[in-house]
Parts: C-alpha cells; sequence; structure tokens
C-alpha cells in the first residue's frame, strides 16, 4: 500500500532523467510532482500551440485539454523518456481538432482574452514544427547538467542577439572567459545529438 | 539548405534541419523550444496545475468514438444537421454504457446547452467537469436523459454513475 504522501524525486541521485520518477509519482496521487510536469513541460506544449497560429483564447484552451489528456492518461504512458513527443503530438492533435471546428468566439471576449494573455503575435515568428521542439527538448535533456545550465542561462539573458557574459558568468559563479569556449562545446553536442535524430 | 531562413527574421518557412543550424541560430531555436520567447501565461500554468483534482482513480474512461464537429459523421446522423453547423453531436464509448451529447449554444454569449442520452437508458448523476476541478451535478431520468443549461464554452468531461457499475468518465473534449 504505498503512502499517499509526496514521493520526492531528487534529479540529483537519481540517474539522469527525473520524467519517469515524475509520472510515476503523479499517477500514483503526488500533486507536486504533477506541478512539477506542469512546470516542466508548459513551454513545449505552449510553444506547439502558438506553431498552429491560435489566438490567444484557442491556444488557452488547446493548452489545458493537452495537460487533461495528460491527467487522463497518466497511469497508461509506457515509456516515460517519450513523454516530450507524446505531449507534441497530442497538442497538435487538439489544435488541428480545434481549427478544425473552426470556432467562432464572441469579439469581445477573444479581445479581452488577447488582452489578458498579452497580446495575440508572439514576439518572435514561431519557426519550429511541433516535432522539432519535442526532439530539441529531448536532445536538449541529455546534455549535461552544466551543460543545460549555461545554455539556459545563456537564452534567459539574450536580449535579441546580444548576451551579457558577464551577467550570465555570475549568475553561474564561473569566469566570463570559460563561457563562450562551453558554449561551443555544448552547442556542438546537441548537434551531435540532433544529428543522431535525425533532424 | 537556404541560408535566408534565419531564425528571427519572420519568416513563415520552419527550419530545414536543426543540426544544420549555426551556433546563433541554434540558441535561437533553443529559445523558442524552451519558451524563453513567448511563455505560457501564468494563469494558464496555473489552472494546469490546479488541474491535477480531476484526475479519476477507479473511473472507467468513456473515449470519443463520434464528433460530428471532427469528422462529418453528422451527415449519417440526422438531417438536420450539417457537418460544420450546431448542435454538435458527439459519442462516448464505456463498456457496457453509451453516452451521446448534443450542444447547442446557449441563450448567453459563451455559453452551451447540452443535451444528454445514455444507453443503456437509466438513472444516473451526472456530473459536469471543467477546470480546475468537479463542478454542479444533474440527474438523468430512468430514460437515460439528462440536460445541462448552461455550460461554458471551454474543456468538459463528464462523470457519470450509474448504480451497480463502475463510474465512467468521458475523454476531454473542447466544447464551443
Amino acid at each position: 500500500m504505498t503512502s499517499v504522501e509526496s514521493v520526492r524525486v531528487n534529479p540529483d541521485t537519481d540517474s539522469g532523467d527525473p520524467v519517469p520518477g515524475l509520472v510515476q509519482a503523479a499517477a500514483a496521487g503526488d500533486g507536486r510532482a504533477w506541478a512539477e510536469l506542469v512546470d516542466r513541460f508548459s513551454p513545449l506544449v505552449w510553444s506547439v500551440c502558438r506553431a498552429h497560429r491560435l489566438s490567444g483564447e484557442d491556444a488557452a484552451d488547446v493548452y489545458q485539454v493537452t495537460w487533461l489528456r495528460l491527467l487522463e492518461n497518466l497511469s497508461r504512458i509506457r515509456d516515460p523518456k517519450r513523454l516530450p513527443g507524446w505531449i507534441a503530438t497530442t497538442c497538435r492533435r487538439e489544435a488541428q481538432a480545434l481549427l478544425t471546428r473552426a470556432r467562432s468566439s464572441v469579439a469581445t471576449d477573444s479581445e479581452r482574452m488577447d488582452w489578458l494573455l498579452g497580446g495575440d503575435d508572439a514576439a518572435d515568428e514561431p519557426m519550429l514544427t511541433a516535432d522539432q521542439h519535442a526532439v530539441l527538448w529531448r536532445a536538449f535533456g541529455r546534455l549535461s547538467e552544466w551543460c543545460q545550465r549555461v545554455l539556459r542561462a545563456l537564452i534567459l539573458n539574450m536580449e535579441g542577439k546580444r548576451m551579457s557574459y558577464p551577467q550570465v558568468a555570475a549568475e553561474l559563479g564561473t569566469r566570463p572567459g570559460s563561457l563562450g569556449p562551453t558554449r561551443g562545446r555544448c552547442l556542438k553536442q546537441l548537434r551531435k545529438l540532433l544529428e543522431a535524430e535525425g533532424i | 539548405m537556404n541560408k535566408e531562413r534565419r531564425p528571427g527574421n519572420g519568416h513563415d518557412e520552419p527550419v530545414a534541419r536543426l543540426s544544420d543550424l549555426d551556433d546563433e541560430q541554434l540558441l535561437a531555436a533553443l529559445r523558442e523550444a524552451l519558451g524563453a520567447s513567448d511563455p505560457p501565461p501564468a494563469w494558464c500554468v496555473e489552472l494546469a496545475k490546479e488541474s491535477f483534482a480531476l484526475r479519476t482513480i477507479d473511473a472507467e474512461l468513456a473515449a470519443l468514438t463520434e464528433d460530428s464537429a471532427l469528422d462529418g459523421t453528422a451527415l449519417t446522423r440526422s438531417a438536420r444537421l450539417r457537418a460544420d453547423s450546431t448542435p454538435r453531436f458527439a459519442v462516448f464509448d464505456a463498456d457496457g454504457l453509451n453516452v451521446e451529447i448534443e450542444m447547442s449554444p446557449g441563450p448567453q454569449a459563451g455559453s452551451w446547452q447540452l443535451v444528454g442520452q445514455l444507453t443503456p437508458p437509466a438513472v444516473a448523476t451526472v456530473g459536469i467537469r471543467r477546470p480546475p476541478h468537479d463542478q454542479t451535478t444533474v440527474t438523468a431520468d430512468d430514460l437515460g436523459r439528462f440536460l445541462v443549461d448552461e455550460v461554458p464554452a471551454g474543456p468538459l468531461s463528464l462523470a457519470i454513475e450509474v448504480e451497480g457499475r463502475q463510474p465512467v468518465v468521458t475523454e476531454w473534449i473542447t466544447v464551443g
């Protein structure tokens, strides 16, 4: 009889990927594991919604239904390592179903929702397909912890194409001079992983 | 590879091969994939987290087997239904229980009326489920008919309890 108290998955001691543990814990009733899954994959789901050029309100609906689908299938996920692909496929399916339904929302509701969502246009034109999203996610997740931290920090500090190395270095507690070579090395590794995927 | 297709230049074309991207392009692609350029709204994320309350443990899942809004099955159901019209017609199948619902726009903008039929006909409690938690319930009469006056547009699932059998929840659909 499993206790309903949260099973805390420690990504530092478990081998590499915490996602299978999170899926298992969530399926067993751990709400915090679920919340962590939502945090991890929300950007992926949202990006796939936007890649279909969905309006703010429609994207919000597809986003919710994608998560609800995962919830209703949690105990049926056979290979949690393939979760990014499963999520992207599900989201894409829901987006296409919505486009098929050609939903007509009342103009004022749409406008208000767009305001709430901060406008209809993404800051940059989305350019990745849903599959590429999933593959990039997977490949990124296979990089070393350090590479993931460095690249994530560099990306979050990007303004247009300028990255503040001293800022990122300070954040990571490393020398600014090492960032360039690390960046190059990590991206090279990422590229290798992508080549292996054939994408 | 067409070198004109650089990320962030506002082109509509997706990238050809991720592994062909240079460092800057790859970082931009990562930025998009990681959601840094267009993050999901916080309220969306919170709602998804809270929706854990909608998890069911012992219920059987009734799969969506027909949906007039998706595949034109309306054409085989009733002369008055067109594939692109309301009411929308959907059917869910569980083992030994079939749920049919018809959705029409309600009197208020953004709300829908739902007419349902259980087969085999049976009295049942029908729970209306929407993020982030279960909502109202209605009762199906002894002919298995039920009515929900107002369902807001958005994700919907029904929880059906017929005495003497395992509870059933319908697969999530989006109303509206």
